[in-house]
């Protein structure tokens, strides 16, 4: 069964001429229905008095199976009516003489229930909505539905993040674990306060191979890219429950020097161009620890920098493909940008720079980073997309950060200081590291997270409030979690099959 | 001669008069009569928006046959409410973008008009929207559905839909088994 909007009639034709019911239904969806379709069909309905509960339990479940005819609609004339009844849980005709009703003629698409009813539904509810019958199962899977789904979520307010909580243990014989875990944490966010404020375990599996506990978590549309302290990338849907760990990358020589919490992070974004979901990553063939060269005056370093992309949904399982070298030396400590144009990656040798590779030319080019104080960069700037907007967060002094917005767009950046925020009861002499996740729907609020807690900042006035201690909420112990938060959305994208 | 051109002039008159009135009268299938602004019923319905610019409305009551009268007062409810709760400002701007708008979440007074509903009301409130082309009271109509939707089993999905099981029981076994994570509560 083919997904499709109903048609939308905005401009309907006069018809001065026609009868009424030849003009609704032409307007309806330019199916222009023989004089037999067109008789009228009178419908006698009845005052609904039973309780929904009791109508449900106890009247629809007589109700004829409809679905066998529905099946074969080639020998239905009446399959439009049969479908309405369907969707409608109406009695239909004969077999329930205490309601005759005769349906009228209709120009509903017989997928009116698939692509206006369950196209709401959250990814779980549809899988078991697969269960079903057949010609759902069929129309989930349509990839226009993937596609609806996805962009449905796209449009829909923030509510929750994603959380994978990992317990910091710096003992490299406990470097690796066989356990992961993604979290959805409500967030309490005027004006849609959530009704259940208890996070929920998504998703949760094994991987007898082990994975670093220390991980870096970027996404898009519900595709998490997680990146480990090896060259081993992971990718999943935590709400269609599908994990896939990626062919190995070329090895990045910054993990051998770089300390063993370090994940550099990857890039994943979606490829409007070639209609295919990406993960990107940098590597290093050679790398020499970065130092300040008195003579230049400038932070210098040996290198050699490579950068592949690896193209998800692809036949043949796909693999990772080399892309021009990187202009300059990327720095893994900084989560890169991901939008739906390009990837941002971080570079601070010689001088503090942003460097974007377009998804569409998978070129590189330097842009204008924030003009922080004296260009000044800190290791505790974070960086991220808010509701396709570029954000920079510039850790200007102790507990006190400036928010960096810009467009996103084919052209320069042009950075604006949304606000300064000062971290309330801010321990002195305590690194905080300030992460943008994501921004509510009323374009004000910013929802951050700072050691295990998630905030609220206003950017209008930069006051900060606590929203959730998600160490609390998840009862996982001491975890680190600045790294591990993401914002929550939920897609039926496939990872290895491109089912949109 | 003359009584036709008397019968065409009147004939005049009343198309005049009909277009001036801000309000258009529909009928039920079952013969009762709602009034609903004309403002409205053009801006939230494309087929009555078509009858209206096509001069085929009836003054004495449009016939809509195909709607009962507890789904056409649902119908002209909503579009009174609706017409109430956008500031008239915005009346003009809205009817051109709205149909090919993105899906918006369901505003607090659209949830209370749907929750109100039974489920035989709300049901046929789809097909009275979907029939008069009413995108917006659509998509609150099908989201409300949904809501009814979520947490169910297939089984009880299965029942509130009437929808006969024509999977093979091993089939089925297959499908659970492969989408075991969307059990865990179960």
């Amino acid at each position: 069964m083919s997904v499709r909007r109903k048609h939308r009639s905005s401009d309907p034709p006069c018809h001065n001429t026609l009868d009424q019911d030849h003009l609704f239904i032409s307007h309806l969806s330019g199916i222009m229905l023989g004089p037999n379709n067109n008789q009228k069909r009178p419908r006698i309905l009845a005052a609904t008095t039973i309780p929904d509960d009791l109508l449900i339990a106890e009247v629809l479940i007589h109700l004829p199976a409809k679905q066998d005819k529905w099946k074969h609609r080639g020998s239905s004339l009446d399959h439009d009516h049969l479908f309405i009844s369907h969707l409608c849980g109406i009695m239909v005709g004969p077999n329930n003489q205490k309601r005759p009703r005769i349906l009228a003629p209709t120009t509903i698409p017989d997928d009116l229930l698939i692509a206006e009813v369950l196209i709401h539904l959250p990814a779980k509810s549809l899988a078991r909505c697969r269960c079903v019958c057949r010609s759902w199962r069929a129309g989930i899977a349509a990839a226009a539905f993937v596609r609806r789904h996805r962009d449905l979520s796209r449009a829909r307010p923030p509510s929750s993040v994603l959380a994978i909580p990992r317990r910091n243990i710096n003992d490299p014989n406990h470097a690796t674990t066989t356990e992961i875990a993604f979290h959805r944490v409500p967030l309490l966010l005027p004006p849609h306060a959530a009704t259940e404020a208890a996070p929920e375990l998504v998703f949760e599996m094994t991987w007898p191979e082990g994975i670093t506990r220390a991980v870096h978590p970027t996404h898009c549309d519900g595709l998490v890219a997680v990146s480990t302290t090896t060259d081993r990338v992971f990718v999943c849907n935590p709400a269609t429950g599908e994990f896939v760990a990626l062919p190995l990358g070329t090895h990045n020589a910054e993990l051998d020097h770089c300390d063993s919490q370090l994940a550099p992070p990857v890039a994943i974004g979606f490829d409007q161009w070639r209609n295919r979901y990406v993960v990107a990553r940098y590597f290093y063939r050679t790398y020499g620890d970065s130092f300040f060269d008195d003579d230049t005056g400038e932070w210098a370093q040996e290198y050699d920098i490579g950068h592949e992309v690896f193209t998800l949904g692809v036949a043949g399982g796909g693999s990772w493909e080399l892309t021009d070298d990187p202009p300059h030396a990327i720095i893994g400590a900084q989560r890169p940008i991901c939008t739906r144009r390009a990837f941002y990656w971080h570079s601070h040798v010689p001088t503090p720079r942003l460097v974007r590779f377009g998804l569409r030319d998978r070129a590189f080019e330097v842009v204008a980073r924030p003009p922080t104080t004296g260009g000044e960069w800190n290791p505790l700037d974070d960086m991220a997309e808010l509701d396709g907007k570029l954000c920079y967060v510039h850790a200007a002094a102790e507990a006190e950060f400036h928010v960096w917005m810009a467009d996103d767009g084919p052209d320069d950046l042009r950075w604006s200081l949304r606000c300064r925020v000062h971290l309330p009861d801010a321990v002195p002499m305590l690194n905080y590291d300030f992460l943008p996740v994501l921004v509510a729907d009323d374009g004000d609020t910013l929802v951050t997270c700072i050691g295990n807690t998630l905030y609220r900042c206003s950017l209008q006035s930069g006051t900060m409030e606590q929203v959730v201690d998600m160490e609390r909420q998840l009862q996982c112990g001491p975890w680190s979690s600045t790294d591990y938060v993401v914002p929550y959305f939920d897609s039926l994208l496939s990872i290895t099959a491109c089912n949109y | 001669m003359e009584v036709d051109k008397g019968k065409g002039e009147a004939e005049e008159t009343r198309k005049v008069a009909e277009a001036d009135r801000d309000t258009v009268t529909l009928k039920s299938s079952d013969g009762k009569l709602f009034e609903v602004s004309k403002e409205a019923a053009a801006r939230l319905s494309t087929v009555l928006a078509g009858m209206i610019a096509g001069g085929s409305i009836d003054d004495n009551g449009t016939d809509l046959k195909q709607i009962g009268s507890e789904a056409l007062e649902n119908v002209v409810d909503y579009c009174n409410k609706h017409a109430n709760s956008i500031p008239s400002a915005a009346l003009i701007s809205s009817s051109i973008s709205f149909n090919t708008a993105p899906f918006k979440e369901p505003e607090e007074w659209e949830r209370k008009f749907v929750d109100r509903l039974s489920h035989d009301a709300l049901f046929d409130l789809v097909e009275a929207a979907n029939f008069l082309g009413m995108e917006r009271l659509l998509d609150v109509t099908c989201h409300k559905i949904s809501e009814m939707m979520k947490g169910k089993s297939p089984d009880q999905i299965r029942e509130v839909f009437n929808i006969k099981n024509d999977y093979t029981k091993e089939e089925l076994e297959e499908i659970r088994q492969e989408l075991a994570w969307a059990f865990y509560d179960d």
